[in-house]
């Protein structure tokens, strides 16, 4: 794809009507999340409005993987306790989820879900602010890949051409073919979404952790935590290729053989309940 | 064995681990099959999820053999990374621990 054809392409996504099947209550809760003084309350009427959506934001805030000590009982409630970006992530994972499961991409919803799991196992290690934050990024990750793939049926149809045993990296197939890759695309995504850039830059750089300037920390555990899934073999992202670790954000993230055994075996654990969310 | 949270389970299901109340009291063994009743009083107990048999996910029916085997594919590109290399020996060490196999304890992590 030439520069200006990539240009086009980033317009085409960049428009928010365009985007596949995002209920116009998201959109509500982009442009309210703009305003300054928003409250909880109002935030969580909006969402329950939409009571589908709403019953999905609370099981997911109240899955054992999230793992919050008391149950989560409303939406405003959520936004209270988890915090607004926590919430209006939940809400993107929900719509991210049926976009996915009517795609027929549940292999990739729980490779999702087990980066989010472990994400937030590595988070609790590190002992980092927002752990709940740092589970959305990891569930959020991939997101490029549902839009290249189901939005442009196209493009997902000339990588699935180019690589059909799955033997090299998707990214690498992506790049070459398109000059874009699914982190870009999800970047984008996040960008038109006003994701903050604790979300953005996960979703952006988990291929390229080095590159993260305001969220170098939940940046390096994606990319850790993708690494790790990719190792354990849970779910499917396109190829069954573990990606390359980068050696900055390994030592940010800090893991000993110790610790890294123990996290491990925390995630496959967790791992064994993935179906109930599927 | 597979996890299950407790509003997801069904009747005729064999619990894989026993369940414990709250001071670590065995209240229901392990190999005990789960009927109507008794997931009622699992409820009550205030347990998120519990063990039951069965495979999780697409695992199923394989030999510890072929789970290493595949181990050992995924990680193909990238093994001349050191880092790699100590994150394949601990995914090694953790499947022989979870397929009751610690004689073939794998080789030590390098990093």
């Amino acid at each position: 794809m030439s520069p200006s054809a990539a240009t086009d392409f980033r317009n085409r996504i960049e428009q928010l009507g365009d985007l596949p099947a995002l209920p116009t209550v998201v959109q509500k809760l982009a442009a309210m999340i703009g305003r300054a003084n928003v409250s909880a309350e109002e935030i969580g009427s909006l969402i329950e409005k939409d009571q589908v959506l709403a019953a999905k934001v609370l099981r997911l805030a109240n899955s054992p993987f999230y793992g919050f000590p008391s149950r989560i009982a409303s939406v405003p409630h959520a936004v209270v306790v988890l915090g607004l970006n926590v919430v209006k992530g939940l809400t993107l994972c929900a719509t991210a989820y049926d976009i996915m499961k009517s795609a027929g991409m549940v292999p990739l919803w729980r490779h999702s879900l087990a980066v989010a799991i472990t994400s937030q196992i590595l988070g609790k290690h590190l002992d980092v602010k927002n752990p709940e934050e740092v589970f959305v990024a990891g569930l959020l990750h991939d997101l490029g890949k549902v839009l290249l793939y189901v939005k442009w049926p196209e493009v997902g149809a000339k990588i699935t051409a180019a690589n059909p045993l799955g033997e090299r990296p998707m990214l690498d197939v992506e790049q070459e073919l398109f000059s874009v890759s699914h982190a870009d695309v999800g970047g984008w995504l996040a960008n038109a979404w006003h994701l903050p850039s604790t979300l953005r830059e996960p979703i952006l750089f988990h291929h390229q952790p080095g590159a993260a300037q305001d969220a170098p920390l939940q940046t390096a555990i994606v990319h850790v935590a993708d690494v790790l899934v990719k190792g354990i073999g849970c779910g499917h992202s396109g190829d069954d290729l573990v990606p390359p670790l980068s050696r900055q954000a390994w030592e940010l993230v800090g893991l000993t053989d110790q610790t890294l055994a123990t996290c491990l075996a925390r995630a496959a654990d967790e791992f064994l309940a993935i179906d109930d969310y599927l | 064995m597979k996890r299950v949270v407790i509003t997801e389970l069904l009747p005729g299901m064999v619990l894989a681990k026993p369940v414990t109340n709250t001071t670590g009291l065995p209240v229901v063994p392990a190999g005990a099959e789960l009927d109507a009743s008794m997931i009622d009083r699992l409820k009550r107990l205030d347990v998120p999820s519990v063990y039951v048999e069965g495979d999780a996910g697409t695992d199923a029916g394989k030999t510890l053999a072929e789970l290493e085997a595949e181990l050992e594919h995924r990680f193909r590109r990238v093994l001349q990374d050191p880092l790699q290399q100590g994150i394949l020996a601990a995914l090694r060490s953790h499947l022989h621990r979870t397929h009751g196999n610690a004689a073939n304890e794998g080789t030590p992590a390098t990093s």
